[in-house]
């Protein structure tokens, strides 16, 4: 084998093996962070904590919840969308705008409401609270269902996350229930 | 070094390159990646490996084919295992083989991984046995 041969072979071939070593961290360390990240994906939890409902000229009811991260990895927590409903039937959501006459209240306040923009450390909850103003129509359905006794809420909620690891926001669905 | 030894050290390697950018070209891996790639990337990597390999192994083409396979492997183990780590609590690692999640997801990107890395690599080889004069190159056996 002349010099020259064996020169290049020598140079392609450590080439490849600092490049596969590289891949081979790098590809473990990947893969890691994507299931982990999900992981701690499962670890939020929604729970709500109260409802009050306000009947007066501006139906609205005051909903509280609280989120959770329990997952060992830190979660931030951008902001919130969600659909409030009472025995199965929706009731609201954070979209639902303010329809009263009062000129000081801002309609769109409520959106600004939903931001949370925290991260969550392993463990730590965060106390929300939200105005979900409730249209004359959908009242008739909460005033039935107080008349009746029976009031199981459900909660629909959307919550913009940024995962550990990931560089970009991901959505995640989570579902509570109370009964009063 | 013996030889064999040196020849699928050299063809690991390159298959550990190729599942490396594969994984990381798949659109679920690009925000976690450490280095995001496009498809068009793992084809110029392939073609990179397949004409290092051209320097390195005597057995040129077999050896590019070989660490495809293996990366195209190594790629669909590893995607099979991410799903079972996320439905290990529903199915056994035998269903996520026989679910769609297997037959609908990973079996078509495997094969388009397989197709790319295949052919790239096969070009760059092809380059290199064009250009590099005959001095350079390992002896054929």
């Amino acid at each position: 084998m002349s010099q020259d041969r064996e020169r290049t072979q020598r140079f392609a071939y450590v080439a490849l093996l600092l490049m596969g070593t590289v891949a081979v961290f790098a590809l473990i360390m990947d893969v890691s962070n994507y299931i982990r990240s999900f992981e701690s994906a499962s670890g939020l939890a929604l729970e709500i904590t109260g409802f009050e409902i306000i009947d007066d000229d501006n139906p609205r009811a005051l909903a509280r919840f609280r989120l959770k991260n329990g997952s060992a990895l830190d979660i931030g927590v951008e902001r919130y969308l969600f659909e409030l409903y009472l025995n199965g039937q929706r009731i609201g959501s954070s979209y639902s705008q303010y329809l009263g006459t009062d000129p000081n209240m801002d309609p769109k306040a409520h959106r600004k409401a939903a931001m949370i923009d925290q991260v969550l450390m392993p463990g730590q909850d965060i106390a929300l609270e939200f105005t979900v103003y409730v249209y004359d129509t959908q009242m008739a359905i909460v005033r039935q269902a107080q008349r009746n006794g029976s009031l199981s809420w459900q909660v629909n909620a959307e919550f913009n996350t940024v995962l550990p690891y990931a560089r970009e926001q991901n959505r995640i669905t989570l579902r509570a229930e109370y009964e009063e | 070094m013996h030889p064999k030894a040196k020849e699928w050290t050299a063809i690991l390697a390159a298959a550990m390159i190729l599942a490396y950018v594969s994984t990381a070209a798949v659109t679920q891996m690009h925000d976690y990646a450490f280095w995001s790639i496009s498809l068009a990337g793992v084809g110029v990597f392939a073609a990179i490996c397949g004409a290092l390999l051209a320097l390195v192994n005597k057995r040129a083409i077999a050896s590019t084919i070989t660490a495809s396979a293996i990366a195209t492997l190594i790629f669909a183990g590893l995607w099979s295992y991410i799903f079972w780590s996320f439905l290990g609590e529903y199915l056994s690692f035998l269903e996520i083989f026989i679910s769609n999640l297997f037959f609908l997801w990973v079996l078509p990107q495997s094969a388009l991984i397989l197709t790319i890395t295949t052919l790239s690599g096969l070009s760059g080889l092809v380059f290199v046995k064009a250009i590099v004069p005959e001095r350079y190159q390992p002896q054929q056996l």
